[in-house]
């Protein structure tokens, strides 16, 4: 069976930083319309089943009202809560039922929450976060084509998909987190509205990904030192506001903060970095963690996670390959 | 700003409810408005106008005119069409100390704003233990015969008299505008003042200072013995007319304007109604449940004795307000309307 | 700003303020001793407390049915409030408001209201007070997810985003329009879209942490004053009790697995943790607190049990400023 999973998470792009940056909100309804297009998109490059994971807003079961779509359509047996690792059981959920890749609508926070529930998905996420470093801007419609195309077998995985970096973070309390983007260490003793707001707070970031062209936290990093998607390394950077040396870097969407730094330093995959409490963690722009004095947290770049579907290269791709060409009867 | 000529046309020169020298100034209906809420605005920073359409067009009746390019934008506020937030917004600009008139443009759009008039402004004050004072002007243009039909004609100051924590202020004329338009903007509770659309350019004696009339305080137009006439709004104007009439006819009529209808000065009534023993009570709002059946009421409670005839009510029929001039004329009572309702007492 | 140790513990004693009054209330109309309906905000205390805790103290605020906790958290008064409720003349409204009318000008809020959305365009009065003599206040309107289906509501989102007020809008998204859910009577799930709808911000926070709810609340009321206009802030947050009354299980429109599972979610016990874990407080200073507000709870009881009810002659006192009414 060749099958597609689709998830949305209904509160991405939805928090506080929309009074303190001009982050955009993203409705419900722009979601269903993403989804109905990437369902639409899937089936039409031959997927034989979409495997909907069932949100608390039930956006992916609207997407699909009124397609008559029957069979093709397979509404996941879960119970959401609306809660974050509603995105975690249905990534697991996927991955047990052994579906050929998987299209993720949400930010870098949803894709860390889908990657925990299955580490090495033949994912392909799309952007509907506050930050995006991670998913893909892309006409769902293409996303869903790309997906499709993937499961269906029209494309080989390996050929269009390049795994991603993971930050692994052993927390002193001996739980095991990760994050795709960057694991920060805030001044702060709280997670509070879990958004990372005030640039002055940032004690230290480590990034897999750090490109200069993205927005949050890693863009510290990225406007410092970039290291790509591709490159086999993660970037470490000290924050202090009083530094001599500073880079602006933009933190939320339109709020561009003037950063101090005392020291930027490449981290090879396999090295474990120390980031030393007191603070707060933030994975991937969300604090989520708070270490007291004298506490450590660990952390480690490795190159074990999802399989990441570039669609536009795999879009590209069948198109090389003729996949769209098809035979017209009479 | 020039107020006193944007109601050319006047199609009548009345003579003022108040003793007058017809030497002396004479305002119109609307323009009495304008003038008013200036005078009101200049002397109290506190008092701001809010409504839909009171700035740049002054109104669609004009009788705001002229006040946006005095006070500015923030003191003369143009707000969405959006009836309950226009009260809420007086309502609560009013809690803080404020002395806010807001308009509705027309007084069927009262219906729309129900909640907040009848079950917030109204009730404040009461339900926070006398705590809230709640000094709120409303503004509304009510009355038919400018076959504006059913949802912009009525007369509905009884379903507001019904509501305990409200006044209810009718004027009859461009004097009673002004002196009444003044009290209710100083008065410490939230008023209604019905503005008569069909008034708007009668003219009649106007000080040219401000000044007040007391709410809840009725004025005897005309002395009488025969009958007492109570006569409420735009309906003075006819009941005046038939008092005229029936004078030639040997009935010497006593015509009370109550001026407010929420409070009611009875006692004037009561004690006219004991000298002429026969009332007759006109108003334009429908026969039903109107302000005349209460008058009635508290007549034969407290004048029963004195009564020579049934008490009579010249008001509209239970119908909707027709748009046709045809039908909506026969609708409005009239002053011959009256006269034949004041003859059938004899 | 810097959340520190004192406004943790001060946002913790808004909450067992609340909760205190509240169990007890509720315990007294169980035994028939208030009269009228009673709307518990039980399980709702962080959002009163983030917010009231975040507002200079004369900023407005407009309440709802469910107001005891918003007065509260804005330090109303125990006797007062429970004089109130038992229709004494000692009460906050002299015994004629009730459950529903709570209100304390002094501290500027302007009232529950007893009737859904209502209190809403009455913020956007107080707003534009604010805006008009430049007193450098803001209002802010409570309001549960339900009233955002009632055009008040809607007219009033319209008016302050129109002038550019001073206002937060604060939705306490508990699910449930009194006992229908709400996905059967709104197409949406996050009001924070209306806001966007009328052209103003709206962020989503956990409205059961009072921490979370007090600095988002923060960073939008540092913007709101700064004159950027109306925002919206909407708490995701749950009603331990129902509607009306203090059965919160065993009924038709939820279940009481929900119910368990979002008392696990209990405000007080997360700020509890937070504090004991933090080093912040002990148990027995946690304790000590609870105990403290207890006392007053019960002081309160007696106080209103010993008030006198109106005089027969109060009734038609207060329905006009200077005047009477017959």
């Amino acid at each position: 069976m060749t099958k597609v999973g689709l998830i949305a998470n209904p509160l991405a792009g939805k928090d506080v930083r929309r009074f303190v940056s001009a982050a955009s909100l993203n409705s419900d309804r722009s979601k269903i319309e993403i989804l109905r297009r990437c369902v639409l998109g899937a089936i039409d490059a031959g997927a034989e089943k979409v495997l909907l994971a069932n949100d608390f807003r039930n956006l992916a079961l609207r997407a699909v009202e009124g397609l008559n779509l029957g069979s093709k359509i397979e509404e996941m047996s879960f119970h959401p809560e609306g809660r974050r690792k509603d995105t975690t059981e249905a990534a697991k959920i996927f991955k047990k039922e052994g579906v050929k890749s998987v299209i993720s609508l949400g930010g870098d926070g949803t894709q860390r929450d889908l990657v925990l529930g299955w580490i090495d998905a033949p994912l392909l996420p799309i952007s509907t976060g506050t930050n995006n470093v991670f998913p893909f801007m892309v006409d769902p419609t293409v996303a869903g084509t790309a997906a499709g195309l993937v499961a269906s077998g029209e494309l080989v995985i390996e050929e269009v998909s390049k795994q991603a970096k993971v930050i692994h973070v052993d927390l002193p309390n001996g739980v095991k987190d990760l994050a795709l983007v960057d694991v920060v260490l805030v001044d702060d003793r709280l997670t509070g509205s879990r958004a990372v707001v005030k640039p002055d707070s940032v004690k230290q970031v480590l990034a897999a990904i750090a490109d200069p062209a993205s927005i949050g936290l890693a863009s510290i990093a990225g406007r410092s030192n970039p290291v790509y998607f591709n490159d086999e390394s993660a970037v470490s950077v000290i924050c202090d506001p009083t530094a001599k040396q500073g880079v602006f870097a933009p933190i939320m969407p339109g709020s561009v903060s003037d950063v101090g730094i005392t020291d930027i330093r490449k981290v090879e995959l396999g090295e474990t970095i120390e980031l030393d409490g007191p603070g707060a963690l933030a994975f991937d722009g969300e604090r989520d963690f708070v270490m007291g004095e004298n506490e450590v947290a660990k952390a480690t770049v490795l190159r074990n996670g999802p399989k990441v579907i570039n669609p536009i290269f795999a879009i590209q791709t069948a198109a090389s390959n003729k996949v769209f060409l098809r035979k017209r009867n009479s | 700003m020039s107020p006193d000529n944007i109601f050319e046309g006047a199609n009548e020169d009345e003579e003022s409810s108040s003793e007058s020298n017809p030497s002396e100034r004479k305002l119109g209906y609307g323009a009495a408005v304008v003038e008013t809420m200036a005078q009101i605005m200049r002397e109290d920073e506190s008092v701001f106008l809010a409504g839909e359409d009171v700035g740049a067009h002054g109104g669609v009746f004009g009788y705001f005119r002229g006040l946006q390019p005095e006070f500015g934008e923030d003191r003369v506020v143009d707000t969405p069409i959006a009836e309950q937030a226009i009260i809420g917004l007086g309502i609560g600009a009013a809690v803080q100390g404020l002395r806010p008139v807001v308009d509705l443009m027309f007084m069927d759009f009262i219906c729309v704003a129900m909640d907040q008039i009848a079950n917030q402004a109204a009730k404040l004050k009461y339900m926070f233990g006398g705590g809230a004072t709640l000094p709120l002007t409303i503004t509304t243009a009510g009355g038919a015969g400018l076959s504006a039909a059913a949802q912009h004609s009525q007369s509905l100051e009884a379903m507001l008299c019904h509501i305990p924590g409200l006044k209810v202020v009718m004027p009859s004329d461009a004097y009673e505008v002004k002196g009444l338009l003044t009290s209710c903007i100083r008065e410490d509770n939230p008023t209604v003042f019905i503005i008569n659309k069909r008034k708007l350019a009668d003219t009649c004696h106007v000080p040219e200072e401000l000044f007040e009339i007391p709410l809840g305080e009725g004025h005897v137009i005309r002395e009488g013995s025969d009958v007492t006439v109570v006569a409420i709004g735009r309906m003075v104007d006819e009941a005046k007319k038939a008092a005229e009439k029936l004078s030639g006819e040997g009935i010497d009529c006593e015509l009370i304007n109550p001026r407010t209808v929420q409070p009611l000065d009875i006692d004037l009534i009561v004690e006219s109604v004991s000298k002429t023993g026969h009332a007759v009570i006109v108003h334009e709002a429908v026969r039903f449940g109107g302000i005349g059946a209460e008058i009635a009421s508290q007549i034969q409670e407290q004048a029963f004795d004195y009564l020579d005839a049934p008490i009579g009510r010249v008001a509209a029929p239970f119908s909707p307000i027709p748009f046709s001039p045809a039908l909506e004329k026969h609708y409005v009572p009239d002053a011959e309307r009256i006269v034949t309702s004041i003859k059938n007492l004899f | 700003m810097e959340i520190t140790d004192e406004i943790l513990i001060d946002l913790y004693k808004r909450m067992v303020r609340v909760r205190l009054f509240e169990e007890e209330a509720g315990r007294l109309a169980e035994s028939a001793r208030l009269p009228g309906f009673l709307h518990l905000y039980v399980g709702e205390e962080a959002v009163a407390a983030g917010v009231c805790g975040a507002l200079e103290s004369q900023d407005q605020i407009t309440s709802t049915h469910r107001g005891h906790g918003h007065l509260l958290a804005k330090g109303g008064d125990f006797n007062r409030m429970m004089a109130e409720l038992m229709g004494k003349a000692t009460g906050y409204c002299n015994g004629k408001g009730g459950s529903m009318h709570i209100c304390d000008l002094d501290l500027a809020m302007l009232g529950a209201n007893g009737i859904v959305g209502a209190g809403v365009p009455i913020s956007v009065g107080a707003a534009y007070a604010n805006k008009l003599t430049g007193n450098g206040l803001i209002s802010v309107s409570f309001f549960g997810d339900g009233a955002t289906n009632i055009g008040a509501f809607h007219e009033a989102a319209n008016m302050a985003a129109a002038l550019s007020l001073p206002m937060l809008f604060v939705c306490e998204n508990n699910e449930y329009a009194e006992y229908s859910p709400r996905h059967k009577t709104m197409a949406i799930t996050d009001v924070i879209e209306r806001a966007a709808a009328y052209g103003f911000p709206g962020a989503i926070v956990d409205g059961m942490d009072c921490v979370a709810v007090f600095e988002a609340a923060s960073l939008a009321i540092e913007k709101i004053r700064g004159g950027e206009g109306p925002m919206m802030l909407e708490c995701k947050t749950y009603r331990f009790y129902d509607h009306v009354g203090v059965k919160g299980t065993a009924s038709d429109y939820r279940t009481d697995e929900e119910v368990e599972e979002m008392r696990k979610r209990d405000p007080l016990v997360v700020h509890e943790t937070r504090l004991i874990e933090s080093g912040i407080m002990d148990a027995d200073s946690i304790q000590a607190i609870k105990d403290d507000i207890q006392k007053e709870v019960d002081i309160s009881v007696e106080f209103a049990d010993q008030s006198p009810f109106p005089e027969l002659e109060d009734m038609l006192v207060d329905v006009y400023t200077n005047g009477e009414s017959s």
